[in-house]
């Protein structure tokens, strides 16, 4: 019996690195901004291990690992790895806000880990409530007065949302007597007649993942905040949580919720559809980088939900493949804006990246190709996502949902014509600082991957299928 | 033998091109004209009705297998003789004479020959089409002023167009590519009447027949020898060859005939007129030309068709008569005004003798014409005699006007370049069967206007610069076709690219994009609002799936 | 015939190689070494070689895909990548890697970003190879859109497009164009995966058929300058003074053309015809109006482009033709035109280039390469018997005419005019007026080089023995 929590090793492990970590910071503030580094890159590290090694333990009907969360898992700590060691130098000579980051990074990814494997509701909303109000304690981190008044807006949602996911639990173990996922599932499927109030629980969970992922009309928080916080935070906050709550909304609409969920497929794609424009206006209408990929982000938002809205096994197989390629590619566009920086500092503003390929061609070569794929042209791997995606809709007769997520790119293609024609066709106007050698490896290494999966895509839609399969 | 001989010429052409334009010039003059020479003296030597017939496959693409073709008989064997012929006069007279870029000219019209050659031996429409068109880029090549070049190729770039055209119409419908075929194409065409009509057109621009006779007028800004070659042994005569060649097609539109009576009429009364009132001397001989040529299509158009050796020793007796005037313009030390002349012949007797010879040749081939349509042929000895002895009279009898420069310097023109016309004149008479009586007759009559000029008031005309000066044909195009087109195609700019395209559609676009980021730029102000009314918006969808959905 | 099969993919690989060799190269700006652009000349020989290997080994007389290589790309959905070549592609690529090469030769003497330049046209020869050679619905697609990166980076970085918003424009229109491409085939797919050559075969409901043909039709016509798309790839193609740039920007409606040629089906659907009358009727309007607009403009660029236009149009008008008999005539006469548009177009930038924003008039005349390679060009340019476009012109115009007389005598017309627009240019590049003569330029013109001048020469001569005999090069 006790041998069964061996699946919970690597979130222990991970909360053994966060105590570590608070540890050394109650022991000696000074000089241990590199140790807050060190301790967060070995604590991820064996984490990913260990969930590769228990990639199948189950704990009773409470946890489960499978292909699916085991997947998710280890791309959320590879690419939190990534990012924190791309950016640590961001923080010399910062150490207590090295302290909060690393650390709220670190609860972040506990937090989704757990959501992630999760089979109590109750669990689930813990741990992903929480990662709200880390989100939220983040983007305070050395946030300017604008920013303060805007997150405090933001806490207000987070609570108005948190509290409806509450609630909805609540109703739902009300009415079902369990929280458990297995528990809710039979109950759903054996009783066809479903009440207001189960009605009503499903309604309010569902928009909690859609506040959280940042699904219009529910996106109004997700730009604000991302423009107003430090770099390193705004690509966590950008890449991570997608990462976390998409798939954990698939796990339940699929597993747990589906007989619900019919009803709510027109919400799914009324909003997919709404988040693809606004995202797509949005990114044309901004000049700081920061908010335009956010909005970006939006589109692409958008397109998993729109995509995914009948939780079929192919258009779910066209948007996890989507949505794999484009934290990718997004990943690849921020470790390039980590690149780019003047006098020190992060640049943000469309302005500071003028003429950039006179200076810096291979950032800026990295740039356009990672664009031009987010834009869904072949050969780059974003057409993949593309690919998958529109075959999916196709697939299913969903003609109109295809013609406007493959019309909608040109808008938002637009947006990203603007950075490329500042980065190549206009003249400089600063010096960029010299450029940290970890950023090139890493764009290298995706640059690497993305050759390689676009020249033999066959082993990343397998993969997907592999790790759709212990789901379905 | 005979594509040796081909080859000898392309040879020499491709020699005399490849050399320095002005580097010993006389010695690759005479190359080219021993080749010709030579070519002459081999033809001669397989007599006057050989059977050569030499099929190459040349091309062979889909939809398009074309030969090659090399025929010498009995009908084209004058004709062959009469360009090689002219081929050497031009080439002798470029050798003495004064010319510039002697070199690159005689390669040029060497390649001429051939390409001239090509079309008497073509046997397809394919080959007489590329024949024409590589003649008109050799012609074009050759002419050495721009207002003459932009005349020339204009118009027979829209000639060769329209044979283009015509042939892709009779090549697609079916029609085989053989010229002996056309005949068929009554039978099984359509758009009879357009392929008749544009048919002759197109060869009316190619002859420089009236109206479109401003093409050649602009020539006479080239050396005089040049001149002659462009009018007589180039495209003038393509365009002839093709009409030859084609004339099955003319039968099929009613308009065919009558239309080309017009044209033909009018060209050797307009060439007539001009030979006459226009002062310039290279002018008179393009009028002159036009005249001959308004003659020669006279003839097809009244159903009398000249006989090969009647053409040939016309066109030669034509092109000689050229060469006198190009004579006394050498010996009036260039002078270009026929009104600056006056009074050579006490100077010039040797060249007078010359021209008698040459006109009695031209006379008597008219004579033997009168056997196939008499009144062509004295419309045509009455016309060339009121001209010829119009324009000599002034020159050789009336009163001088040359000033003293030119008058010292008067003299006859070097043997080199007399004795060749002299040769070809007698070869002539020796062709044509000479009527002494009639031809007696006629010297006399021609004789009596040379020396009373009844149309010396005419004289006055040199003295109107507007008429002298005057393009109406060009000024017409001008101000009927190229103008209007050029005002039109920048109202179209305006309307349909600038006022339509920019203006309208790319702005509506950009505004409804603009209008879409304002509208965006508005529900996104960060405010608390803002964002509570997007969750209301939110709830409210949920809400109306929920009632009416779900 | 197997060991040839191979040769297919290399002709899209060697120019990718040859990208990341320039890439590499050294460049140096002071000693003005060419190393990029020496690579990517010795790159285009080399594919110029591979493809003379792959004609020697082509039944001239056969219809289809003559080698064809395929690989499985993905399972899910089962893509399966199929690459073929056959004598139309040949020629069209062929004529390209001259175009290119012609392109290359003469911004030999451009310093600015030379190795981008270079970089970015392998990748686009690359990707139009490829895009010749696809022979399914994929790769078709996947290099049709490819096209548009390398050419959108050079045009903003060298095409002195002072509007940006008209590159974006240029850019989005194409995209539009590709987006429209995507959803056809993806329901083209869905219905039945069949080779591009049995498109026919796909048998679409009602309305189905008429929007998923549009769509094709759409897709394709985005990249011929067809009214009203003429405007923004006039006003990209004006600006560019940049030779390569101004080459590969007007081989983009090439790959328009050459989807309608390869998608149309012989046997079109019945439900398409009035709308193919529509397609028609515009074509050939737009081909008026831009005739006319090129013969009032003296702008040469303008007047190159208008003249590509039309003939672009009346390819595609006899592509149109319900009859396969004209494709290997139309690639013949492609062949010719290609290289003849982009050797005129390195002239005219040498010649740009010399006098900078001085008049251009009779500035040929000083110049006598030039003028000779120029005159040669602009006649065989116009129609005269000097290049593979004359015959075969004539059994595409015969097509044409056979099928609607009314409209070929209109686009007759068109080129008449464009023709007649190209000898003004070249009388007024050839001949000074008075007034130039009588106040001679104050800056030196420079003739082209004697390289240069051999070089083009040799184009002159390729042309010539295309006259001869298109198939030349394979006996």
């Amino acid at each position: 019996m006790l041998v069964e929590y061996i699946a919970i090793f690597p979130e222990a492990w991970l909360f053994f690195g966060i105590i570590i970590m608070c540890a050394a910071a109650w022991v000696n503030f000074s000089g241990t901004c590199k140790t807050f580094y060190a301790i967060s890159k070995w604590s991820i590290l064996p984490t990913i291990f260990l969930t590769a090694v228990f990639y199948d333990r189950n704990i009773a009907a409470i946890w489960e690992n499978n292909d699916y969360t085991t997947f998710f898992k280890i791309i959320i700590y590879l690419f939190s790895l990534s990012w924190i060691a791309l950016l640590n130098k961001r923080f010399q000579n910062r150490e207590k806000q090295s302290f909060i980051y690393y650390v709220y990074v670190l609860i972040s990814l506990l937090c989704y880990s757990i959501g992630l494997s999760s089979r109590e509701f109750w669990l689930t909303a813990l741990a992903f409530s929480l990662c709200q109000f880390l989100n939220v304690m983040l983007a305070k981190i050395d946030a300017d007065e604008e920013s303060l008044h805007r997150i405090r807006y933001y806490r207000i949602f987070v609570l108005f949302f948190c509290f409806l996911l509450w609630i909805g639990i609540l109703i739902l173990y009300y009415q079902v007597g369990s929280s458990n996922y297995s528990d809710i599932f039979t109950f759903l499927t054996t009783n066809n007649d479903f009440s207001f109030l189960l009605k009503l629980s499903f309604v309010l969970i569902m928009l909690f993942f859609l506040f959280a992922v940042g699904v219009a009309p529910f996106h109004f928080w997700f730009a604000g905040i991302i423009s107003g916080c430090i770099f390193p935070v705004a690509g966590f906050l950008t890449i991570i949580p997608s990462l976390g709550y998409f798939p954990t909304m698939i796990n339940l609409l699929v597993n747990v919720l589906a007989p619900f969920y019919e009803w709510f497929v027109p919400v799914m794609v009324i909003f997919g559809v709404l988040s693809i424009f606004i995202g797509a206006i949005g990114a044309n209408s901004e000049e700081n980088l920061h908010r335009l990929f956010a909005y970006a982000e939006l589109y692409y938002i958008g397109v998993f939900l729109t995509a995914a809205a009948d939780m079929q096994n192919q258009s779910l197989i066209g948007t996890l493949i989507y949505l794999l390629i484009y934290v990718f590619s997004f990943f690849g566009i921020y470790t390039v804006f980590s690149g780019c920086r003047n006098k020190g500092e992060y640049v943000s503003q469309l302005k500071d990246i003028r003429g950039l390929s006179t200076q810096r061609p291979f950032l800026s070569a990295a740039f356009l190709g990672l664009m031009i794929s987010l834009i869904g042209m072949p050969p780059l791997l974003g057409f993949l996502g593309k690919l998958s995606v529109v075959n999916s809709l196709v697939a299913a007769h969903s003609y109109g949902l295809m013609a406007i997520i493959s019309f909608s790119i040109l808008i938002l293609a637009c947006a990203y014509l603007k950075v490329i024609t500042v980065i190549y066709f206009e003249p400089r106007n600063i010096n960029f600082d010299r450029v940290d050698k970890n950023v090139y490896i890493y764009i290298v290494i995706n640059i690497l991957l993305i050759a390689v999966t676009i020249l033999n895509p066959k082993y990343l839609i397998h993969d997907v299928e592999m790790m759709l399969a212990a789901i379905l | 033998m005979l594509i040796k001989l081909l080859f000898l010429i392309l040879g020499a052409a491709l020699i005399s091109e490849l050399v320095p334009k002005n580097k010993l010039p006389v010695l690759w003059s005479l190359f080219s004209s021993t080749a010709v020479l030579y070519f002459i003296y081999r033809l001669s030597l397989i007599g006057l009705s050989p059977e050569i017939y030499i099929n190459y496959p040349w091309l062979k693409i889909p939809n398009l297998s074309v030969n090659l073709e090399i025929v010498i008989n009995a009908a084209n064997i004058y004709l062959v003789f009469a360009l090689l012929l002219l081929s050497l006069l031009v080439l002798i007279q470029n050798t003495f004479g004064r010319e510039t870029a002697k070199n690159s000219v005689n390669g040029l019209v060497l390649l001429n020959l051939l390409s001239t050659l090509m079309l008497v031996f073509a046997g397809n429409y394919m080959q007489m089409i590329v024949a024409v068109g590589v003649c008109d880029v050799l012609v074009f090549s050759s002419i050495d002023n721009v207002e003459a070049k932009k005349k020339y190729i204009y118009a027979n770039f829209l000639a060769d167009i329209g044979l283009l055209s015509i042939f892709a119409v009779i090549l697609g419908q079916g029609g085989g590519l053989e010229l002996s075929e056309l005949a068929k194409y009554a039978q099984f065409g359509h758009h009879k009447d357009f392929v008749a009509i544009f048919l002759l057109i197109c060869v009316f621009v190619k002859s420089g027949l009236f109206l479109f006779h401003g093409t050649y007028i602009g020539l006479y800004s080239l050396g005089f020898n040049r001149l002659n070659f462009v009018l007589y042994a180039a495209t003038p005569l393509t365009g002839y060859l093709v009409l030859l060649k084609t004339e099955s097609l003319l039968q099929i539109s009613h308009y065919s005939y009558p239309l080309m009576q017009i044209f033909s009429v009018a060209s050797v009364l307009w060439g007539a007129i001009g030979a006459i009132v226009i002062d310039h001397i290279k002018e008179k001989a393009v009028y002159l030309s036009l005249m001959f040529w308004g003659l020669v299509y006279a003839y097809t158009a009244f159903d009398s068709r000249l006989e090969n050796l009647d053409f040939s020793l016309l066109l030669t007796a034509s092109f000689l008569l050229s060469q006198i005037l190009m004579l006394i313009y050498t010996a009036a030390s260039n002078e270009t005004d026929v009104s600056a002349m006056g009074g050579f012949l006490k100077n010039l007797k040797f060249t007078f003798v010359l021209t008698l010879l040459v006109l009695m040749s031209y006379f008597s081939i008219l004579i033997n014409l009168s056997a196939v349509n008499a009144i062509l042929a004295w419309s045509g000895v009455i016309l060339l005699l009121i001209v010829s002895a119009h324009i000599f009279s002034q020159i050789l009898l009336g009163q001088s006007h040359a000033d003293e420069k030119v008058q010292a310097m008067l003299k006859n023109p070097s043997l080199f370049l007399c004795l060749p016309i002299a040769v070809a004149t007698v070869l002539i008479c020796y062709y044509c069967k000479i009527a002494p009586w009639m031809l007696l007759l006629i010297m006399t009559g021609w004789l009596m206007f040379f020396i009373i000029r009844p149309l010396r008031r005419l004289d006055a005309l040199y003295e109107n610069d507007n008429l002298q000066e005057a393009d109406y044909i060009s000024m017409t195009y001008d101000l009927l076709i190229v103008t209007p087109v050029k005002i039109f195609g920048r109202l179209l700019w305006l309307t349909v690219d600038f006022v339509f395209v920019e203006r309208t559609i790319i702005n509506s676009i950009q505004k409804a994009l603009n209008f879409m980021i304002s509208i965006f730029q508005h529900l996104h102000s960060g405010t608390l609002s803002a964002a509570i009314l997007f969750i209301i918006f939110g709830f409210l969808v949920v809400s109306i799936v929920w009632c009416y959905g779900g | 015939m197997e060991s040839l099969s191979s040769l297919v993919n290399t002709v899209i690989v060697v120019p990718l190689l040859g990208m990341i060799f320039a890439a590499i190269a050294k460049e140096n700006i002071k000693d003005n070494s060419n190393n990029a652009l020496d690579v990517g000349i010795l790159t285009v020989f080399a594919n110029l070689f591979i493809l003379w290997r792959l004609a020697l080994k082509i039944d001239v007389t056969k219809d289809g895909w003559q080698i064809v290589e395929k690989f499985n790309w993905m399972e899910n959905p089962k893509i399966e990548i199929v690459l073929g070549i056959d004598i139309f592609s040949l020629m069209l690529i062929a004529a390209v890697h001259l175009a290119v090469l012609l392109g290359m030769i003469g911004v030999r003497h451009y310093a600015y970003r030379q190795k981008a330049l270079v970089v970015l046209s392998l990748m686009f020869l690359s990707m139009i190879n490829g895009y010749f050679l696809a022979s399914d619905f994929f790769s078709f697609y996947i290099f049709f859109e490819a096209l548009l990166l390398p050419l959108f980076m050079m045009v903003g970085i060298f095409g002195d497009v002072k509007k940006q918003q008209i590159l974006y424009r240029f850019f989005l229109y194409n995209l539009l164009g590709a987006v429209f491409l995507f959803i056809a085939l993806m329901v083209l797919y869905n219905y039945q995966n069949v080779s591009i050559r049995e498109v026919n075969r796909i048998v679409l409901a009602g309305r189905g058929e008429v929007l998923i043909w549009g769509a094709v039709f759409i897709a394709f016509l985005s990249r011929i300058p067809i009214w009203p798309s003429h405007y923004w790839i006039s006003s990209v193609s004006v600006n560019i003074s940049n030779p390569l740039v101004f080459i590969i920007a007007n081989i983009i409606p090439l790959s328009g053309v050459y989807g309608l040629i390869r998608f149309f089906p012989v046997d079109a659907p019945e439900a398409l015809d009035p709308y193919l009358l529509i397609l028609e009727i515009i074509s050939i309007i737009t081909m008026l109006i831009i005739a006319l607009i090129g013969f009032s403009k003296k702008d040469i660029h303008y007047k190159i482009f208008s003249y590509m236009t039309v003939y672009y149009i009346m390819y595609l008008l006899g592509a149109l033709l319900p009859t396969d008999a004209l494709l290997i005539n139309i690639g013949f006469s492609f062949f010719s035109y290609l290289v003849i548009v982009s050797a005129l177009e390195v002239i005219v930038a040498h010649i740009e280039s010399q006098i900078g924003e001085n008049n251009s008039c009779g500035v040929l005349y000083s110049i006598r390469r030039a003028s000779i390679i120029f005159s040669f060009l602009i006649l065989a340019a116009i129609g005269m018997p000097l290049s593979s476009m004359f015959l075969n012109n004539m059994v595409i115009f015969s097509g044409l005419l056979k099928f609607n007389i009314k409209m070929a005598v209109c686009i007759l017309l068109a080129i008449i005019l464009t023709s007649v627009s190209l000898l003004q240019q070249l009388f007024y590049l050839k001949y000074p007026s008075a007034e130039v003569l009588a106040s001679p330029r104050e800056c030196c013109i420079t003739d082209i080089s004697l390289k240069m001048f051999a070089f083009m020469l040799l184009i002159a001569i390729l042309l010539v023995l295309s006259f001869i005999n298109p198939l030349w090069f394979i006996g």
